[in-house]
């Protein structure tokens, strides 16, 4: 039985010394995941949480099992709010370190707002004196993730106070690895900035910084082999500028030297790890771009080999969605892009969903649309799972990402499309019997009364509200032709299920009878869907269009029905 | 499977052994391999396994002993013409018990590949010149009788989902004898792990990592005593002082430097004596020499 996070963190360290640090197999991954559920943070001391917490997380990331961990570290740090609801029990410490755990797993905006959190704690006039150290390193690492965040200035603004910080407390026990993570910083905003003087400057007293480390500690610190992956980089960064060949030389030497070091100390799944070889990866796919040799096409083939086999090792070891997963990725995708010539696209699939995995498709879509900042596109048959219920599949997360300023383009079948023409199919009462025909009346109104009134007119109406309250932000616009599948589209990633059938009753409001496939940004898919929907966009009308035109619309498809009529009723039974 | 991440060494057209072509211009391999008194600066010739396998001659290159290490390890450097390079660097990766290995480099094509499992991840174990190293314990079922001219090979991890080019574990150093049959060799192997091999080059210390990228920076920058900026400091450098720009390290880092080298017995006291008596008396008289 599993109840305290000792329990958890011997079972754990049980299973990995069975397993000699082998991912667990998946059966016993399920059931130490069940046994994590009866997990109860409230029986830790709360002096103990914290560290016990960063312990199990740990583990449980060295066992593959990152989105337990994730589920652990989050149900910690709800129980520690909940706790100090009305008191202070948890010190400052034990919030940065939740903190952390958080932005390892890539959860930055939480971990921002934990820190914050932990800095006031920190800063209040009556807690203990160890709390004046714990300043430093909280506000290191509000830099450190304001970085990750792609938010250079408030990473400069941290940075510096807690430059100042650790000024004032010149013995801090952990100064030279606070001073080299702070320089590392530096330099990253400065590369930010594309300001190669500045980045001459910090590069150099990054150098500075790192020696001391380096004389106090010795080798094999993370911090110095950090510092040496910021400094190569940067080393490189500088010598592009300058257009030195032989620096670039130089410079990626160095880069893959501690790159590789970086791999056999830390191990190829280390977020250090990953990030370097990412780099000079791009790097080494730069420098082939730019080269004019003979084998120029070789080599940029081969360098997006390796840009794609590290974007698959940051997937396996962070999951698709970190972060850093996200940048690597993005890396990929822009030398695909710069290379398309030479490398082509993608052909692989990021999931394949077949009927039994509706749940976790709908989940996959939702957490796409919720993870989405710039654009959100769908084309669907009648748009119901985005627009109403019964279930409100994934409306909420669209209004959720249109409150965010997030941009949503959908398309939809315009109902009187030569589609409707099924309707003129009569129902049999039994398998097997002679199918009858419908005459256009019959017909016609199967349209109206069915999924123009049940899912169209709902559809529009909802969107008219959202329209209202978000403007320009949301825009649906109607197909003139059948749609023969729903795409979603992210910048990240795209999802497509035919549907296979040509009842219009079985493409709408319906769980996932086919198949759907989810691929990445980088893939031929994506490139494939994103031209549909360019393409589906220019010929579909707007709402207004449409209305004005729709009784147009109608008449052309009775004249379809009843030509598809009197040929039907002419054909011998 | 890395397939492109070993190297055949020879010398006068014979073939010493394997290696692991550790980045683009380092092999590691066992020092054995390289003869009875191995030195740095020997030089030798490589052939990667593109030149093996297709006999292509613009993938055969020259090399260079650069470290010889106590363990029976040694660190070659290739010299490459410069250029990007196509070829791409070995994962790595610890061993676990009963993980499935092969070795990628063979002495020549007709020979198959050792195969077996990991039978102790990590062993203590006096190498040929009796220094105490790290190694991997292999079964190596078989019943070869030799192992003889697999030394130096690349040991890699079978490929998985997790790692679908594989990785590499260590480098063979050495086969176990059979107890009944001294002459003969048993089923089991050993080999350096990456990691014990990587920790002893020089040449991949954090130091001469640091120092390398330190001295580059350096040569990027104006030499100390630039025109200064309205602010008071140092200015942008003109067109003469950018010619002036040079390799050396700066003197805050000259100072931390002389520590570590004597810490490491790399310098004696008297040796560290003299140059911090240079560098105070270069200091006080002339600002803009501020480098060693």
């Amino acid at each position: 039985m599993i109840k305290t996070i000792s329990d958890a963190v011997a079972y754990a360290e049980r299973m990995l010394s069975d397993e000699d640090e082998h991912v667990l197999p998946r059966e016993e991954a399920d059931a130490f995941s069940r046994r994590l559920r009866l997990l109860d943070p409230a029986s830790e001391p709360p002096q103990q949480l914290a560290e016990g917490i960063t312990r199990l997380s740990r583990l449980l990331s060295r066992l593959g099992m990152r989105e337990n961990a994730r589920v652990v570290i989050q149900r910690a740090l709800r129980h520690m709010e909940l706790v100090e609801a009305d008191q202070t029990i948890f010190p400052p410490s034990a919030w940065n370190q939740i903190a952390v755990q958080l932005a390892l797993h890539g959860e930055l905006d939480e971990a921002r707002l934990v820190l914050n959190y932990a800095l006031s704690r920190a800063r209040d006039p009556s807690s203990s004196p160890q709390d004046a150290s714990q300043d430093v390193i909280i506000l290191t690492n509000l830099s450190v993730i304001s970085l990750r965040s792609d938010n250079t200035e408030y990473a400069e603004s941290w940075a510096e106070r807690a430059r100042a910080a650790l000024r004032a407390h010149p013995d801090h026990p952990q100064a030279g690895r606070l001073d080299v993570t702070l320089a590392s910083v530096v330099v990253d905003i400065a590369k930010e900035w594309g300001d190669p003087d500045r980045l001459e400057d910090a590069a150099r007293e990054l150098g500075a910084s790192a020696l001391r480390l380096l004389a106090e500690g010795g080798e094999g610190q993370p911090e110095v082999l950090s510092a040496l992956a910021t400094l190569a980089d940067a080393k490189l960064t500088l010598a592009r500028t300058a257009g030195s060949l032989n620096d670039i030389h130089t410079a990626l030497g160095v880069l893959e030297r501690v790159a590789q070091k970086t791999m056999v100390l830390f191990s190829a799944e280390s977020p250090l790890a990953l990030s370097t070889q990412a780099n000079l990866a791009r790097a080494r796919f730069e420098l082939a771009r730019f080269s004019r040799s003979r084998d120029a096409d070789a080599h940029i083939k081969s360098a997006v080999e390796s840009l794609d086999s590290v974007v698959q090792l940051t997937f396996t070891a962070l999951g698709e969605h970190h972060p850093q997963s996200i940048a690597a990725a993005d890396n990929l995708a822009t030398a695909r892009d710069d290379a398309k010539a030479v490398v082509g696209l993608r052909e692989n699939l990021a999931h394949f969903y077949r009927p039994r995995d509706n749940e976790r498709r709908n989940f996959a879509k939702s957490e796409a649309i919720r993870r989405e900042k710039d654009l959100i596109r769908i084309i669907a048959f009648g748009g119901a799972s985005y627009f109403m219920g019964p279930l409100d599949r994934y409306k909420p997360d669209i209004e959720e990402r249109l409150t965010r300023g997030t941009k949503v383009k959908v398309i939809i079948s315009n109902p009187w499309n030569s589609i409707a023409s099924y309707f003129l199919v009569g129902e049999t009462e039994e398998p097997g019997e002679a199918t009858t025909v419908n005459s256009p009346d019959v017909a016609m109104r199967h349209i109206q009364d069915g999924d123009y009134m049940q899912t169209f007119r709902p559809v529009i109406t909802s969107y008219r509200r959202l329209r209202e309250t978000y403007g320009d932000l949301i825009e649906l616009r109607i197909a003139p032709m059948d749609i023969p599948g729903t795409s979603l589209l992210t910048s990240e990633v795209g999802f497509f299920e035919p549907y296979m059938t040509a009842d219009p009753r079985h493409r709408t409001r319906r769980g996932l009878k086919t198949f759907e496939i989810e691929f990445g940004q980088i893939s031929h898919f994506y490139d494939v869907d994103d031209r549909a929907f360019d393409e589906y966009w220019t010929i579909s009308h707007t709402v207004d269009e449409y209305e004005t035109a729709e009784e147009d619309f109608k008449w052309l498809l009775r004249r379809r029905l009843e030509i598809l009529w009197a040929t039907m009723s002419g054909r011998s039974k | 499977m890395c397939d492109s991440c070993w190297v055949a060494m020879y010398r006068n057209d014979r073939l010493l052994g394997g290696g692991l072509r550790f980045t683009h211009d380092l092999v590691i391999t066992a020092a054995h391999c390289l003869g009875r008194n191995p030195r740095r600066g020997d030089t030798l010739r490589l052939y990667t396994a593109k030149a093996v396998v297709d006999g292509s001659d613009e993938e055969m290159f020259d090399g260079t002993v650069v470290e010889l290490p106590r363990g029976d390890i040694a660190l070659i450097e290739m010299h490459l013409p410069r250029g990007p390079g196509g070829h791409i660097p070995p994962t790595t990766a610890r061993a676990t018990r009963d993980d499935p290995w092969r070795a990628t480099y063979r002495p020549t094509l007709e020979l198959g590949a050792l195969t077996g499992t990991v039978s102790v991840p990590s062993l203590p174990k006096k190498a040929r010149d009796g220094e105490v190293i790290e190694v991997i314990q292999l079964l190596c079922p078989g019943n070869l009788g030799s192992h003889r001219g697999y030394s130096g090979s690349p040991v890699e991890l079978e490929p998985s989902s997790a790692l679908p080019r594989g990785a590499i574990l260590g480098i063979l150093l050495q086969q176990q004898p059979n107890r009944a049959k001294p002459q003969e060799s048993s089923d089991t192997l050993y080999a350096v792990p990456v990691q014990e091999a990587v920790t002893r080059f020089e040449s991949l210390s954090d130091r001469h990592l640091l120092e390398c990228l330190i001295a580059e920076s350096w040569q990027q920058q104006p030499i100390a005593g630039a025109a200064e900026g309205e602010d008071g400091k140092e200015g942008k450098d003109g067109p003469d002082q950018k010619k002036r720009r040079n390799s050396s390290v700066p003197m805050e880092h000259a100072d931390l430097l002389l520590d570590m080298w004597g810490k490491a017995d790399l310098l004696d006291a008297h040796q560290i004596q003299s140059i911090r008596a240079w560098m105070d008396e270069h200091r006080e008289t002339d600002d803009d020499q501020n480098h060693l």
